[in-house]
């Protein structure tokens, strides 16, 4: 019994430890190439692909200048965002099926740590009493309220298909489908989570991540009182979140290339497939920012509360059972 | 023009295809009564017309009906290219493009359709049709049904008139979408017959739209009260 329980820590601790490096490595070159690509559909050269990482060394250099206005809150939020979207990332499925801790939870977990973070966040940037910040933390909020039922809602409708909220059994049902997963319900979900994931990740239609006017930023505007290692600690945080809603859309988008056993040729070209996967998610991502103008802000709400309907929709075909002459 | 069909696509993958379909008209319903401008309505309406062309090749090669490839001929030609046509001539006469006036909020209006949507889902389901009509898909009656809610939902909440006038034609698809779905138990005749109201209707009311929008330079319907003296 010890044998046994001493061999499940071991894998535990051993694939937490991959799913860690991996991800906290990938981010900010995926963070980079997004950039890279959106300059090339535009004709710039945009930045070299080693610019995150560049940019997060210069970060953790530089000294950190913290506000005598703030309360211990300014100090610890950076670490609570960093450690519960850590934690979220043990959750998503990448090259594997498997995730270290699906003991602990599911899609509604994996939503909530982000709901976490993302309070922490907006409490922060009240405290230096920038209005700059306090504007940038109640649009946020506002974005938060709204994109939270449509990203859970899409998240539904896919774990009534599997029937269960684990992100593993999810994503093995998925693979495990072939061609008839492409159902009408399967489709019309998926299109709701891109359209909800985009929204999540501060991207074009709803956030512009490039801005550096301080009356159009919203997740970025909150960060403007940061500095030094904590500001590197929260921009990290933003491109692991990032990287996380891209694997969970290429998980669900191309729920194929996975590695089934253990043996080191087939983990690496389950990690060639996950990387294959995650740059075409970013390249459906980058030619819909390069399409689509931002929205205004007031705006934002119809095209949420239409990918909304769309998830409903999605929900309620799914429900429904036909009978009639065709059997659909 | 059947066994074309049945040559080149199993009857799996004419269900799947349909399914699909169904979902996007569904889509394209809600979507119509939530878009702001006046131009993409209407081409949201063309696609939601080849959708239901398409479901009713699809129906006519599986329950080997010829009628439905020519009352689906007829639709492709009517609703996809002429009742378009007029509709986008009339947009361009009466020069209004983006002001969509409702009495209810556009976000509001989608979140009551979708409720409108899951309660008739609900009750088709629930009612058991079947044994009452032989029905092709009970998907597709709950579609049909949903979009002639919508339209009507569009013809209430709307001032200006020419929204009005495409809510009608969103619930003349949904009834379109329920003869499909009876298997053609219309007869042709009347099938033609509604056709042809619908194109003399929309060449009648672009006029009429038109020669309000002359008269009192406006076509919220609102303001047609300022005949009473």
């Amino acid at each position: 019994m010890v044998e046994v329980m001493n061999i499940f820590l071991l894998q535990t601790v051993l694939l937490v430890f991959i799913q860690l490096f991996l991800i906290l490595i990938l981010s900010p070159f995926i963070n980079t190439l997004m950039k890279k690509l959106k300059a090339l559909l535009q004709g710039r050269i945009g930045p070299p692909l080693m610019q995150g990482y560049y940019d997060l060394s210069k970060y953790f250099q530089k000294e950190t200048v913290v506000s005598n206005q703030t309360s211990p809150i300014f100090l610890i939020t950076p670490f609570v965002v960093f450690s519960a979207t850590l934690l979220a990332s043990l959750l998503v499925p990448t090259y594997i099926t498997i995730t270290p801790l699906f003991i602990l939870g599911g899609i509604i977990l994996l939503v909530y740590l982000f709901g976490l973070a993302r309070f922490f966040m907006a409490q922060a940037a009240m405290e230096p009493g920038s209005g700059f910040c306090g504007m940038a933390s109640s649009r946020e909020m506002m974005l938060a309220m709204l994109i939270e039922p449509v990203l859970l809602l899409s998240l539904f409708v896919l774990a009534l298909m599997a029937k269960s909220t684990n992100l593993p059994n999810i994503v093995n049902w998925l693979s495990i489908q072939g061609i008839h997963l492409f159902t009408p319900t399967y489709v019309l979900a998926v299109i709701a989570l891109l359209i909800a994931g985009i929204a999540e990740m501060g991207r074009v239609p709803f956030d512009n991540p490039e801005t550096h006017y301080e009356l159009t930023m919203i997740h970025e505007g909150m960060f403007l009182e940061y500095s030094g290692k904590l500001l590197g600690m929260m921009i990290w945080a933003s491109w692991i979140k990032q990287l996380l809603i891209l694997s969970l859309l290429a998980n669900f988008i191309f729920p194929y290339g996975y590695s089934a056993s253990a043996s080191l040729p087939i983990l690496f070209t389950g990690l060639l497939f996950y990387f294959a996967k995650v740059v075409i998610v970013c390249l459906i991502v980058v030619l819909v920012e390069t399409v689509i103008a931002k929205v205004r802000l007031f705006r934002v709400k119809d095209i949420l509360i239409a990918s909304f309907v769309i998830s409903i929709i999605a929900l309620v075909i799914s429900i429904s059972k036909d009978t009639g002459g065709l059997g659909l | 023009m059947i066994s074309l069909i049945n040559n080149f696509l199993s009857i799996q993958t004419i269900q799947q295809l349909t399914s699909y379909i169904i979902g996007i008209v569904l889509v394209i319903s809600i979507l119509m009564a939530g878009c702001r401008r006046l131009e993409t309505m209407v081409r949201l309406f063309i696609f939601q017309s080849f959708g239901l062309v398409l479901i009713m090749l699809f129906a006519g090669a599986i329950s080997h009906n010829k009628d439905a490839f020519l009352i689906s001929g007829i639709t492709f030609f009517g609703k996809c290219f002429l009742i378009p046509w007029v509709l986008m001539f009339v947009l361009q006469k009466i020069k209004i493009n983006r002001e969509v006036e409702t009495y209810i909020s556009l976000p509001t209006s989608m979140l009551l359709i979708c409720c409108l949507i899951a309660l008739v889902f609900e009750l088709t389901t629930n009612i058991e049709i079947r044994k009452e009509v032989h029905v092709l898909s009970t998907n597709l009656l709950s579609a049909s049904i949903s979009m002639i809610l919508i339209g009507l939902f569009i013809m209430m909440t709307r001032k200006k008139a020419f929204v009005q006038i495409m809510g009608l034609y969103v619930m003349e698809n949904g009834i379109l979408a329920l003869t499909v779905d009876t298997i053609f138990e219309m007869p042709l005749v009347v099938e033609m017959g509604i056709f042809l109201d619908l194109l003399i209707g929309v060449l009648v009311m672009g006029v009429w739209v038109y020669r309000i929008k002359q008269s009192f330079d406006t076509i919220n319907v609102e303001e047609l009260r300022k005949l009473r003296g």
